[in-house]
C-alpha cells in the first residue's frame, strides 16, 4: 500500500481560523478540507501548473485522511470581544476628515488556539497514485504560506511517514462508532471540498469557498494501550470519563471526600443492576470487599491546582475505570445517572448537607479548562516521569516506628510503604520518593491541618487549636484514629501514564496524583 | 414503479444553506399546484461537496420547461400573493379560513405561516429575520423585481450572489450577516449592497416555502415549526435532508421531526432518522445582530 502524509508546522505556535458556524470560535482540530483549500489557493496564486491541478484532484478523491495533532496542541483560550477602528470616513468637520479618532470601533473576535513547535499531520494509509503525483505535492506544499487566516503562518510539506503517540502526538480517527455514548465527539466536516472549477467560479463571484459534508473526528483512543506499549500504565483505565461542576457552592479540595462519597452513593443508587455490580461499589454481592485483585470505580476529585494562580477550587470529579471493563458495560450502568431520557447530559445533584448542593454534569467536548481534561490527570499519551500528590496518599498501616523519637526508622518505615502501595497500584518501583506535609503543587492544601495546643491550658493533653489550612483525616471503616496522611513526590525511571491514585484512600480521591514537571525533589 | 419518471439535479439549491433548502422547499410548493408536475417529489443528492436538490416527476423535466412554468406561476403582484394577508391580518383570519377547500388553500397555510390570532400584533414568525418595518417592502420589490434569468441562476448555477441586496432580501442567508468590523464598509448605507450580495431569485422560491412553516402562539411570542428555544441566543432551526424521493405532500411531516430539536440528538433517534432516508441534519442559530436578526452558518448535527 501506498501511504501519503502531509504535514505542516504553525510558524507562529498559533493557528487561527474561525469556526465556521460560529464567529467567536476557533476551528480546531483543523479542517482536513482547509488544508485541501489552501493548497488549492496556492496552486491559483501561483501561476496554476497543470501538474499541481492534477495532484489536488487526485488528492480530493482519497477518502477522509487521519489526522495526526500534537498531544499538547490545540488549547484555547475565552474568546475576548475587542473594538477594532473600520474603515469608514470619519464623520465631522472637513478639517478632522483623516483624524483616526473620529472613527468608530466596532466588536469584532480573533478566534486562535495555541499549537506550539509541533508538526501537524494529515495521513492516508492507503493513496494508490501517490508516488505519481508525490513530486507535484510536494512542489505545492513548499509554496504554501498560510493555513486559515492570513496571520496563520505555516509551513508545508510531504512527509515520510506519520508520528507516533510515544512522540508526543494523538491520532484522530473519522468517527465511524456512534454508539459510544461515552466519548467526546468533536464534530469536524469531511475532506470533501469544492471541485476546482467550482472554486473558479465562487473566486470570479468574490466569494468564500464553502465546505461541505460532515463526519464526526475523534481522538483514538479505543485501544490506547496497543499505542503505548512503551509506557507504563497504571491499574486504572486512563479514559477519564470527566463530571463538571455546574451549579452550586465553589468549594475547596478539602471537601473532596464528601463530594465522592456523595456521588458514589448516587451512582449507586442509579445503577439499573441492584445490588451494583462489584466494579462499581468494591464489593461482592454478598457485601464482602473485592479481595481477588480485580479492581473497581475511583473517583477523583478535581482541583484547580499546579498553576501560578491556583486556588485549590473543586472544578469537577473524574471517574476512573478498570480496564478490564468494556464501555458498553459501564455505559450500560451508569447511563441513568449520567444522561436523561434523551441521552442528553442530566445534571447530577449531590446533596453534602452543611455544604449545600453541588451539582455535576458530563463535561462538555469544548470545555477549555485545563483542570477538566483528562490528559492533565493522565499525562496521556507521552506519560509523565515526575508526579506529586494533590490530595495526600494515607499510608496503608501504621508505621512502627516512632516519628518523633526515631525519624531515620520512620522515614525508612513511610518510604518502603509507599513502594508497596506503588506496586499494588501497577506502578513501576520509583526511583526517587520523597514526602512531606506540604504539596508539590501550588493551590494544594497541606496533608493535615496543622495544630498547636491551646495557650494557657495546662491540662496534661490540652486541647488542639488549627491554623492555615489541611486536609481533613481519612478514616478507614473500621478504624478507631486516622492513619498518616502525606504529600508524596514519586519520580520514576520512564515516563508513567496515569491516573495515579496511592494509598488507603485512592477510591475516593485521597493519593490523587498530578504529574510535575522533572525537577529535584526537595530533600 | 418509477418506470417513467424523470429526474432533473438542480445544482444550485444547496440544501446546507438556509436560503438553498427553502429554496428548493418553495420551488416544489410552486410545481405542486402545476397539473403536469402534481406528482413532483423531492430528495437530496450529494454534489461538489454539498447536498442539492433533485426532483421527479412523471412529467418532462428540463431547465426550460421548469423555467416556464415558473414564469407562468410566479406572480408580479402582491395582490395576487398570500404575502397580502401581512396586512390586516386578524381580521382577515375568519374568512380566509372559511375561504379555504381541500385543494385551495395556499392563502390559510400562508397566514398560519406568518401570525395567529391568539398572539399579539408584535409576534412575528421565527423565521421572519428581516425588520418588521422593511418586510412588506422587500416581499413587495423581491415579487416585482424577479425575472427568469434570476431564477435560471439559482436553480441550475452556483450562486454568485450577484444580485442587489437593498430593499429585495428576506434576510435569510447567513453571508447577510454584514457585522461593521468584518467588511470595508458601513452596514447602514452600503453602497455594495445595492448592486450584489444577493440571490433574487431564491428569496422569490423562498417565499412559496413559507406557507410550510406554521406557527403557533407560546406566551405572548410565535413558535415556528422546525425551530426550537425563544431568545437571541437560544432560537435555533434545524432542518433535515433526506435521500429517498418525497412526495410533496410528505414534506411538512419530515420538517416536523420532534428528534430534530434535541441538541444532541440521541443515537437512538438518529438511528431512526437515518431507517426513514434522513442522512443529514443542519442547524442554524438565529442571532441578533444589533437590531437585526440573522441566521449563522449552519452546523451539521446528524
Amino acid at each position: 500500500m501506498t501511504m501519503l502524509t502531509l504535514a505542516w508546522r504553525y510558524l507562529t505556535g498559533y493557528a487561527r481560523a474561525t469556526d465556521p458556524a460560529t464567529r467567536n470560535a476557533p476551528e480546531w482540530p483543523p479542517h482536513p478540507a482547509r488544508v485541501w483549500l489552501a493548497l488549492a489557493a496556492t496552486f491559483f496564486e501561483t501561476g496554476a501548473n497543470p501538474a499541481e491541478g492534477e495532484a489536488l484532484v487526485w488528492l480530493a478523491s482519497l477518502p477522509d485522511p487521519a489526522l495526526w495533532l500534537p498531544a499538547t496542541g490545540g488549547s484555547r483560550r475565552r474568546t475576548t470581544t475587542v473594538y477594532v477602528p473600520v474603515n469608514d470616513r470619519p464623520e465631522g468637520t472637513g478639517q478632522l476628515q483623516s483624524a483616526p479618532l473620529t472613527r468608530s470601533k466596532q466588536p469584532r473576535t480573533f478566534p486562535t488556539v495555541w499549537v506550539g513547535d509541533a508538526p501537524c499531520y494529515l495521513h492516508w494509509p492507503d493513496a494508490p497514485g501517490a508516488e505519481a503525483h508525490r513530486p507535484a505535492l510536494a512542489q505545492l506544499c513548499a509554496k504554501v504560506t498560510r493555513l486559515g487566516h492570513s496571520a496563520s503562518l505555516v509551513q508545508m510539506w510531504v512527509a515520510d511517514a506519520p508520528p507516533t503517540p510515544e512522540a508526543g502526538f494523538v491520532c484522530w480517527l473519522p468517527e465511524t462508532d456512534t454508539e459510544d455514548w461515552l466519548a467526546d465527539h468533536q464534530l469536524r466536516r469531511l475532506h470533501e471540498a469544492s471541485s476546482l472549477e467550482r472554486l473558479r467560479e465562487a473566486f470570479a463571484a468574490g466569494r468564500h469557498p464553502t465546505i461541505g459534508l460532515a463526519t464526526g473526528y475523534r481522538p483514538q483512543r479505543d485501544n490506547p494501550r496497543a499505542a503505548m506499549t512503551a509506557l507504563k500504565a497504571t491499574a486504572f483505565d486512563q479514559d477519564l470519563f470527566v463530571l463538571a461542576q455546574t451549579d452550586g457552592p465553589s468549594l475547596p479540595v478539602e471537601a473532596a471526600l464528601q463530594v465522592t462519597q456523595a456521588l458514589r452513593a448516587t451512582l449507586m443508587r442509579g445503577s439499573p443492576q441492584q445490588p451494583p455490580p462489584a466494579w462499581l461499589s468494591g464489593h461482592e454481592a454478598d457485601g464482602q470487599p473485592l479481595a481477588d485483585g480485580r479492581g473497581h470505580l475511583a473517583f477523583l476529585p478535581l482541583p484547580f491546582v499546579g498553576y501560578e494562580h491556583a486556588d485549590g477550587r473543586l472544578l469537577g470529579v473524574a471517574l476512573a475505570f478498570p480496564p478490564d471493563i468494556p464501555r458498553p458495560k459501564r455505559g450500560a450502568i451508569l447511563r441513568p445517572s449520567i444522561l436523561d431520557a434523551r441521552g442528553q447530559p442530566a445534571a447530577i445533584q449531590l446533596k453534602l448537607g452543611r455544604l449545600g448542593v453541588w451539582v455535576l454534569r458530563k463535561r462538555a467536548w469544548d470545555d477549555t479548562r485545563a483542570t477538566l481534561r483528562p490528559e492533565t490527570w493522565t499525562a496521556f499519551p507521552e506519560g509523565a516521569i515526575c508526579w506529586a500528590s494533590v490530595t495526600p496518599v494515607v499510608l496503608d498501616r501504621f508505621p512502627k516506628a516512632n516519628r518523633l523519637l526515631e525519624r531515620a526508622a520512620w522515614e525508612a518505615e513511610v518510604g518502603q510503604l509507599l513502594f508497596t502501595a506503588c506496586r499494588r497500584a501497577g506502578l513501576p518501583e520509583p526511583v526517587v520518593i520523597d514526602f512531606d506535609p506540604t504539596s508539590w503543587h501550588v493551590g494544594a492544601p497541606r496533608a493535615v491541618a496543622k495544630e498547636r495546643p491551646l495557650r494557657g491550658q495546662t491540662l496534661p493533653r490540652p486541647a488542639q487549636a488549627k491554623f492555615g489550612g489541611g486536609f481533613p483525616p481519612y478514616l478507614v471503616k473500621g478504624a478507631t484514629a486516622p492513619k498518616p496522611q502525606l504529600h508524596v513526590f514519586l519520580q520514576f525511571a520512564e515516563p508513567v501514564v496515569g491516573p495515579v491514585l496511592l494509598g488507603a484512600g485512592r477510591f475516593f480521591g485521597y493519593g490523587l496524583f498530578k504529574p510535575l514537571k522533572p525537577r529535584h525533589p526537595r530533600s | 414503479m418509477t418506470q417513467g419518471l424523470r429526474e432533473l439535479v438542480l445544482r444550485g439549491l444547496d440544501g446546507m444553506t438556509p436560503l438553498g433548502f427553502l429554496a428548493a422547499l418553495g420551488l416544489v410548493n410552486v410545481l405542486r399546484h402545476q397539473a403536469e408536475t402534481s406528482d413532483i417529489e423531492l430528495a437530496w443528492t450529494t454534489d461538489d461537496g454539498g447536498w442539492v436538490a433533485k426532483l421527479r416527476s412523471s412529467a418532462v423535466l428540463d431547465q426550460q420547461g421548469l423555467l416556464d412554468g415558473l414564469d407562468r406561476a410566479l406572480v408580479k403582484a402582491l395582490a395576487a400573493h398570500p404575502a397580502k394577508l401581512y396586512e390586516a391580518q386578524k381580521e382577515k383570519f375568519v374568512s380566509v379560513r372559511r375561504a379555504a377547500t381541500r385543494f385551495q388553500r395556499q392563502e390559510v397555510d400562508f397566514l398560519a405561516a406568518i401570525g395567529s390570532n391568539l398572539a399579539s400584533d408584535e409576534a412575528t414568525s421565527q423565521l421572519q429575520t428581516t425588520r418588521r418595518d422593511y418586510h412588506l417592502g422587500n416581499i413587495v420589490s423581491i415579487l416585482k423585481n424577479t425575472q427568469r434569468d434570476h431564477l435560471r441562476r439559482t436553480l441550475f448555477k452556483p450562486w454568485d450572489y450577484a444580485d442587489p441586496l437593498e430593499n429585495q432580501s428576506l434576510h435569510l442567508d447567513p453571508s447577510e450577516d454584514r457585522r461593521h468590523a468584518y467588511q470595508w464598509n458601513k452596514p447602514s448605507g452600503d453602497p455594495n449592497r445595492r448592486k450584489r450580495g444577493g440571490m433574487l431569485g431564491a428569496n422569490r422560491l423562498a417565499l412559496e416555502a413559507l406557507g410550510w412553516f406554521p406557527t403557533w402562539p407560546v406566551g405572548g411570542a410565535l413558535k415556528t415549526l422546525g425551530f426550537s428555544g425563544f431568545g437571541k441566543d437560544e432560537t435555533r432551526w434545524t432542518w433535515p435532508i433526506w435521500t429517498p424521493f418525497v412526495p410533496a405532500d410528505l414534506i411538512p411531516s419530515l420538517l416536523a421531526l420532534a428528534p430534530l430539536q434535541d441538541d444532541p440528538i440521541a443515537e437512538a433517534d438518529r438511528r431512526r432518522l437515518r431507517q426513514m432516508g434522513v442522512v443529514a441534519a443542519y442547524r442554524v442559530q438565529r442571532i441578533l445582530v444589533k437590531k437585526t436578526p440573522n441566521f449563522t452558518p449552519a452546523r451539521k448535527v446528524v
